[in-house]
């Protein structure tokens, strides 16, 4: 088995890198091989520059100038990666000494673009975080995670998904190359990995749970302490909408998902809301951007695992 | 205003209250030569705590006069029935900003940190505030006392809260304070002081010039004219002073000046005050007067009393009574105790009325002291003093500001500001901009734009339709959550009904019981009664019997009587003659005597 190389973005997380590198080191070395890990200073105030230098001199600093988001930086760090396999990581996920070789072993499949571990949730009963599903419903993809449904661990089967949850995903680097990385246009947060899962499958690469690997999400909301909840909101109905108009194009879907946009406006207006209004205006304006890349798009046809047939039926008169 | 309006153009914003002008409308009018925008708050949309201080309708409307307006600096006053959203706002605009903070509405929402019990809070402690907040604001915390659940909530809100007024004072870039009581409160709520500057409102003091001047040393009078000037409210302590004067009826006079106004709905006090008027004291209750009338007001009084029970701010009365050259007992609280200090006025403890009544009575006795602090004119700010001192604020508030710590976040400050952008567009803006995009959206994706055109046309809709559509759905929406509500009281009731009729079926049943046993309890006691009656008739038939049989013995036993003493009788006649007899045959008797035992009986 080849050695992998970490991609870790990192704001203001010392703290957190001090304290699930020597995980991250462990769960390495249970393979042999000469793996990389990068970590991307995304423009941290704090001390991280000096902690890694001091107590991880193996660790590969990529130091932004400011925060340019996720996205940005999982990308800036992939120009450094050296392995055929990358993963890309959270600063808050604690990985399982052995993590890895399940992993791995999923990487045989040769249509592979991503492998993604069963990610727990300790702050939330130890829930399954990393299955994801997606469904078209009145005019719009949304995803779901039947995993938080269940207390503690669930669904023990390996299985495709959707998309490999941002946190934690072991990549195909030239795959992921060659989609560009994450999509930066999804400032600042949210959807960019869902439109990456939703492009590998499109070109026939399939991603996959691989429960047999099990990381732990110490979930501490680097999104929430700088992000009110109505910025936060706004930025993942942006995105949403940024989505569709990127991916969607089956003309009945992109019919229904106009009309879904104008229903979710008249909704909200009788109750003298505008949220989604509000998200719309800020998504049209980004708009030109998702539509020049349409057309790369479009010329992948590969089925995605995506709940629409039912209710693409509905639609027909 | 005046020494302001030459060298700066001054547009103001204020609210309107108006029930018959849409909510949320924003109107103009000129007052002397000035713009006025007002926006209409009467908070008939409000239906939860927080519409006390931040309403997104009113915030856009501020954004239009602020992005109409374009000004170099905005000098905030108060933002009650406005919003605190201003604040942000500004600081998104790279507008300098100054506010003053008049009273403590940033740190307490009633705004002078009086409890309704009347007493004053001295620390900020948010579970006090909360039973106050439920009773001062009821109609927004319906359905009685608060569940265990719903008071955390409610907690949790007023923190929230609290992060919030922290947030908006911020954005600010400098508060001015009219004392260095309320910058020191202030610092204790956590707002950095370099911030913070003390300016004293400044007085004209030529109105007053004419009265100090007509005002001679104190002279003895037979009476002294005790004066207040000042809203009548509970928060500035008439009532103190009215209970203070008690029994000084021969020495003094009260004159009450001032417009009597409701306070947090309590419209009483003014009744009370009357109530309360001691016996055999002169007061008089003048109401309302206007600003110019004060130097008349003062020219016509001996002492002036400031008896508030509220952190005054800054003490304007004190520095008037100053400025007409009259001897001010006040409370030392606050802002007053900050006017009075170093022996230019007369302190009492704050609510204490024996205090009031001793300062009061030494000014009476010793006229030396009066005139010890009859407060120096000079002392009092000028309002020139005032405007430079003002002026001098808004430099520092322009001055570019040091680059905040930390590293920049572009991300966020692009997204931030995007998001502010559309939050401050009204509806119509955003519709036709939504509507524009989306039927070009349509174009690119090969679509009818026929939906999009109904946004269009949505944007179009007369707003006081759409607004009347909104206020309807809101009402319905109201209408079922009472309903629900109902319902659930109903359900309630239900359950309290079969939970009474189950308890009133165990008692009637219990009672049944009872009953019966009595009655079986009854039954035996009559049956054993009749059965001691029989037994009773019987013993006395015996009883009789026996009686009779006894009267029977008592007279058999009668007449043995008589038998044996007709015996005995019989007998001394025997003895007698045998005593006779003996005389001759003694000894023969005696011989036969012996013999007959029967006779030896009858001699014994």
């Amino acid at each position: 088995m080849s050695p992998i190389s970490v991609v870790i973005p990192s704001l203001d997380g010392s703290a957190l890198l001090a304290a699930f590198l020597p995980d991250l080191f462990a769960g390495l070395e249970a393979v042999a091989g000469d793996h990389q890990v990068v970590v991307v200073d995304n423009g941290s105030s704090d001390d991280t520059a000096a902690m890694l230098g001091a107590r991880f001199p193996a660790v590969e600093r990529v130091a932004l100038d400011a925060n340019h988001g996720f996205a940005a930086a999982v990308n800036a760090g992939l120009e450094r990666v050296r392995h055929p396999w990358v993963l890309s990581l959270n600063n808050d996920i604690r990985v399982e000494a052995d993590f890895l070789a399940p992993l791995l072993e999923a990487t045989q499949e040769a249509a592979l673009f991503a492998a993604v571990p069963r990610i727990l949730l300790p702050s939330f009963g130890g829930r399954t975080e990393s299955v994801m599903e997606a469904a078209f419903a009145d005019g719009f993809v949304n995803f779901s995670q039947p995993g938080l449904a269940v207390k503690g661990p669930s669904f023990d089967e390996p299985r495709p998904v959707f998309f490999a949850v941002g946190g934690c995903g072991l990549y195909h680097t030239e795959r992921l190359r060659a989609l560009g990385g994450f999509d930066a246009d999804y400032h600042p947060f949210y959807w960019e990995d869902i439109d990456l899962g939703h492009r590998a499958w499109r070109r026939g690469w399939t991603v996959r749970y691989v429960p047999a690997s099990v990381v732990h999400h110490r979930h501490r909301g680097t999104i929430g302490a700088r992000y009110s909840p109505d910025e936060v909101l706004r930025a993942l109905l942006k995105n949403q909408l940024l989505f569709h108009w990127k991916n969607l194009h089956d003309p009945a879907l992109l019919a229904a998902h106009l009309d879904g946009i104008v229903l979710r406006v008249l909704d909200e207006d009788v109750r003298g809301e505008r949220t989604f209004l509000e998200a719309l205006v800020l998504a049209l304006d980004e708009a030109d951007r998702m539509l020049a890349k349409r057309a790369a798009e479009a010329a992948h046809t590969g089925a995605v695992p995506f709940a629409q047939q039912d209710v693409t039926a509905d639609l027909e008169p | 205003m005046d020494a302001l309006r030459t060298d700066h153009d001054i547009r103001i914003l204020a609210r309107a209250a108006a029930p018959d002008d849409e909510e949320y409308a924003l109107r103009s009018y000129e007052h002397e030569g000035i713009r006025v925008d007002t926006i209409n708050n009467t908070f008939r949309r409000a239906e939860h705590f927080f519409f006390l201080y931040a309403v997104p309708e009113v915030d856009r409307a501020m954004a239009r006069v602020l992005d109409e307006f374009a000004p170099d600096l905005v000098h905030v006053h108060h933002l009650t029935c406005l919003s605190t959203g201003l604040l942000a706002g500004l600081r998104r605009r790279g507008i300098p900003s100054v506010m003053t903070l008049h009273d403590f509405w940033m740190i307490c929402p009633r705004g002078q940190r009086i409890h309704p019990d009347s007493s004053h809070c001295e620390v900020i402690d948010r579970e006090r505030c909360h039973g106050c907040i439920r009773r001062t604001w009821s109609f927004l915390f319906p359905g009685g006392e608060p569940s265990a659940l719903v008071r955390k909530a409610e907690l949790e809100m007023l923190h929230a809260w609290d992060d919030h007024v922290q947030q908006a004072l911020a954005a600010v870039d400098r508060l001015i304070v009219p004392s260095r009581f309320y910058r020191d409160a202030f610092v204790a709520r956590g707002l950095d002081p370099d911030r913070l500057v003390v300016v004293a409102h400044g007085l004209d003091p030529t109105p007053f010039a004419a009265v100090a001047g007509a005002r001679r040393p104190a002279e003895p009078k037979a009476q002294q004219r005790i004066g207040y000037l000042g809203t009548v409210l509970p928060s500035k302590g008439v009532h103190v002073l009215l209970e203070a004067v008690r029994g000084l009826g021969d020495r003094i006079t009260v004159d009450i000046h001032g417009e009597a106004v409701p306070y947090h709905e309590d419209a009483g006090y003014l009744a009370r005050l009357r109530a309360a008027v001691p016996d055999g004291i002169e007061v008089r209750f003048h109401g309302r007067y206007e600003p110019h009338e004060t130097p008349a007001i003062l020219a016509s009084l001996d002492v002036l009393v400031v008896p508030s029970i509220w952190y005054e701010a800054f003490g304007l009365t004190v520095r008037e009574g100053f400025l007409a050259g009259l001897p001010v007992v006040a409370a030392d609280l606050g802002g007053l105790a900050e006017a009075i200090a170093g022996g230019r006025g007369l302190g009492f403890r704050p609510g204490d009325a024996a205090d009031l009544r001793r300062q009061l009575l030494r000014l009476l006795d010793e006229p030396e002291l009066a005139d010890r602090v009859r407060g120096r004119p000079e002392w009092v700010r000028t309002p020139a003093e005032m405007v430079r001192d003002t002026l001098a604020v808004y430099e520092a508030a322009r001055a570019p500001k040091p680059t905040p710590a930390g590293r920049p976040d572009p991300l966020l400050a692009g997204f931030r500001a995007q998001v502010a952008a559309a939050g401050e567009m009204d509806r119509t803006a955003l519709l036709e901009r939504a509507a524009r995009g989306l039927e070009r959206l349509a174009g690119e994706l090969g679509l009818e734009p026929g939906p999009a055109r109904v946004l269009r046309s949505l944007a179009r809709s007369a707003s006081k339709a759409r607004q009347d559509y909104a206020l309807q759905a809101r009402e319905v929406d109201w209408l079922r959550s009472e309903r629900a509500a109902l319902i659930e009281q109903k359900r309630r009731l239900e359950q309290q009904l079969a939970d009474q009729e189950r308890d009133r079926r165990r008692r009637v049943a219990w009672l049944e019981e009872t009953r019966d046993s009595l009655e079986s309890a009854r039954r035996y006691l009559e049956e054993s009664l009749a059965r001691q009656a029989e037994e009773y008739g019987k013993l006395r038939e015996l009883h009789d019997r026996v009686a009779a049989h006894a009267e029977a013995l008592a007279g058999r036993a009668l007449d043995l009587e008589a038998h044996l003493k007709r015996l005995e009788a019989a007998l001394a006649e025997r003895e007698a003659l045998l005593a006779r007899l003996a005389g001759s045959a003694v000894v023969r008797v005696a011989a036969r005597l012996r013999k007959i035992p029967e006779l030896r009986t009858f001699r014994r």
